[in-house]
């Protein structure tokens, strides 16, 4: 079983994707601020993460290369997710190490294919 | 008063100069021919009276040798003649006017006698004439001739004329002297005030005056030039005070107007803060309606009957509409503010046509309706793909929503440095009456129409702020009521980087 550490400080985003995650048949991690994320990601080592970019502690793109800096980080998968406001968000968060990009508000029904594609597990 | 042209351009100094040697000269010259004229009249006169003189006294001398009919008498009385030099010849006639006696002046000289005249004298050309009558006790017994030569008397005027000259000469050098002296009194007050304006002219310094020395017209002249100069150092004056009072004006309502604006730029920043806070908190919560209610709708959280599928969608559907509704005001309230930067990067025309064709697919199932594209692959321009995309998916979209058969076509041309992308259906279409207010904010044109399509009403107008303020393009709509509609976005080839301050 795969696991997803799942980075993002707000209650019902994380309930909604970790669930999502869950159902889909994923392992899921939680870190509620950028700290927590970063320490979790290089000591849990989980298969991808999804990194929301708008954090309490520091911002995404920090939180990416921290985890990017990092021997045991460097190859992770990492997954965005940034407000529809932000745009140009997508060229710095390419920029900072990302591999893909997802816009909120999260599709309920596609994000599951769109992360799979990410992560190279796309069957469909 | 008559014009000299040529002297107009004289300086006065020289003016004066010529018109006071004119006058003199003229003066000197009538003076010296008047004064010659006189003297060669005069000087003839005492010549005639003189030889007259001398005929008479000849003639009265030579009655007796007449008399006594005695020619060398006559001829000794006639050589008396050669006390005056300028008597050339003489002749004595006898009654019958035969030649009795003559004289000639000089030696060997032969005198020529004419046909004696009448009794008096006369000028010749260049010699005076006499005929006097020898008359004894009232009878006349004959005539004497004398002839005298003028030229010693043109020797002497000639001479005169010649001293006249030198007169004139010396007359007018004293009153070249005089006059280069004199006219500075004219000229001089005259230079000064001309130096004077032209310094004023120049360093536009009015506090500068002439000075002035005399009440005669230049004094007056003078007083009048100062007096002006005056009312302008004044008038000045004025105008800088006022001019002092406008920028202090200016100053203050600049101020004001800082102030003002500053207020401004704050109250903007607040709505500005006002709308991103809106964004988030309206947002937060219908992401979470629509994530849950998506996962539940899916079955994720088990099986739910028809009843509650149908609810479960309707909510999802409203939630949906909400969140395009805030999405589309959030938009155009952040581009009628300027405050939305683009991000051109190279976008495959091609690409963006497919990612917003693959968007509207499951509508077009629905519906039964064929989609057409034709884009070239290669074409390739530099615009911000997101917004590129957001016009695409709305334009799109609404040819779905008021198609109802037949379908839409999406077609890509390029014109040169710009790009045609046009987006056809074979619906209702738009009657020309309509047009007008089609890119108007919350302009649905059918209401029973609004009610089946849905849609935020806004989509059209943002589609136009994006395609126009932000990718610098244009939009036009061809259609027909009942024969289907036509949207065409031209798009500059390459969007310039700009960022708002």
């Amino acid at each position: 079983m795969q696991t997803a550490l799942i980075i993002e400080d707000t209650p019902d985003n994380m309930v909604l994707i970790s669930r999502l995650l869950e159902k889909a048949g994923y392992q899921t991690l939680q870190a509620w601020t950028g700290q927590a994320g970063v320490d979790m990601a290089l000591q849990s080592r989980p298969d991808f993460i999804i990194l929301d970019i708008q954090l309490p502690d520091f911002d995404g793109c920090e939180v990416l290369r921290r985890i990017r800096q990092a021997e045991a980080g460097a190859t992770i998968p990492i997954i965005a997710m940034t407000s529809y406001a932000m745009s140009g968000d997508r060229e710095r968060l390419l920029a900072a190490g990302c591999d893909a990009y997802i816009e909120k508000p999260i599709d309920p029904v596609r994000v599951i294919s769109q992360i799979r594609r990410v992560i190279g597990e796309d069957s469909i | 008063m008559a014009r000299f042209p040529i002297l107009d351009n004289l300086p006065v100094k020289q003016k004066l100069l010529l018109i006071t040697m004119a006058v003199s000269l003229l003066g000197l010259l009538l003076a010296a021919i008047a004064f010659a004229g006189y003297d060669r009249y005069r000087i003839r006169q005492n010549m005639a009276q003189d030889i007259a003189a001398l005929g008479r006294l000849v003639a009265d001398r030579s009655a007796a040798a007449l008399v006594f009919d005695d020619p060398n008498l006559a001829g000794k009385n006639l050589a008396a003649l050669q006390v005056k030099s300028s008597i050339v010849e003489a002749c004595i006639y006898r009654e019958d006017q035969a030649v009795f006696a003559s004289y000639a002046a000089g030696d060997g000289g032969r005198a020529v006698c004419p046909a004696p005249g009448r009794p008096g004298h006369v000028f010749g050309k260049d010699s005076l004439l006499l005929f006097e009558p020898v008359l004894l006790e009232g009878k006349q017994l004959g005539t004497v001739y004398v002839r005298a030569s003028l030229r010693e008397l043109d020797e002497l005027w000639r001479r005169y004329l010649g001293a006249a000259l030198v007169i004139v000469g010396l007359a007018s050098l004293a009153a070249f002297f005089l006059s280069s002296r004199l006219q500075g009194i004219i000229s001089e007050p005259l230079l000064h005030l001309t130096h004077t304006a032209e310094r004023i002219a120049r360093q536009k310094d009015y506090s500068l005056r002439a000075v002035k020395e005399g009440d005669d017209e230049l004094g007056v002249l003078v007083a009048a030039f100062n007096d002006m100069l005056e009312t302008i150092a004044r008038q000045n004056q004025e105008l800088i005070d006022i001019n002092r009072d406008l920028e202090g004006m200016v100053a203050a309502r600049t101020s004001e107007l800082t102030a003002a604006n500053t207020k401004l730029k704050e109250l903007d920043a607040l709505k500005s803060m006002f709308i991103a806070s809106m964004s988030h908190e309206l947002r937060t919560p219908l992401n979470s309606i629509i994530g849950f209610t998506g996962m539940t709708l899916q079955g994720l959280s088990g099986p739910l009957n028809e009843e509650q599928s149908d609810n479960l969608s309707r909510v999802f559907q409203a939630a949906r509409h909400l969140l395009a509704l805030i999405t589309d005001v959030i938009d155009i309230s952040k581009i009628e503010a300027g405050r939305i930067d683009t991000f051109p990067e190279t976008v495959a025309l091609g690409v963006v046509c497919a990612e917003a064709t693959s968007t509207i697919e499951p509508q077009l199932r629905e519906k039964a309706l064929s989609l057409t594209v034709a884009v070239a692959e290669d074409l390739v321009l530099h615009t911000d793909r997101k917004r590129l995309l957001q016009c695409l998916l709305n334009l799109l979209s609404n040819a779905v929503k008021f198609t109802e058969r037949g379908g839409v076509t999406l077609r890509a041309v390029e014109q040169g440095d710009w790009v045609r992308v046009e987006v056809s259906d074979t619906g209702i279409g738009i009657g020309d009456e309509d047009l007008p207010r089609l890119f108007e904010a919350f302009e649905r044109l059918d209401t029973h129409l609004r009610i089946k399509a849905g849609g935020t009403g806004l989509g059209l107008y943002l589609t136009k702020k994006i395609a126009t303020d932000l990718l610098r393009g244009r939009v036009t709509v061809q259609s027909r009521l009942g024969q289907g509609s036509t949207f065409a976005i031209d798009l500059p080839k390459c969007l310039p980087t700009v960022t708002v301050a």
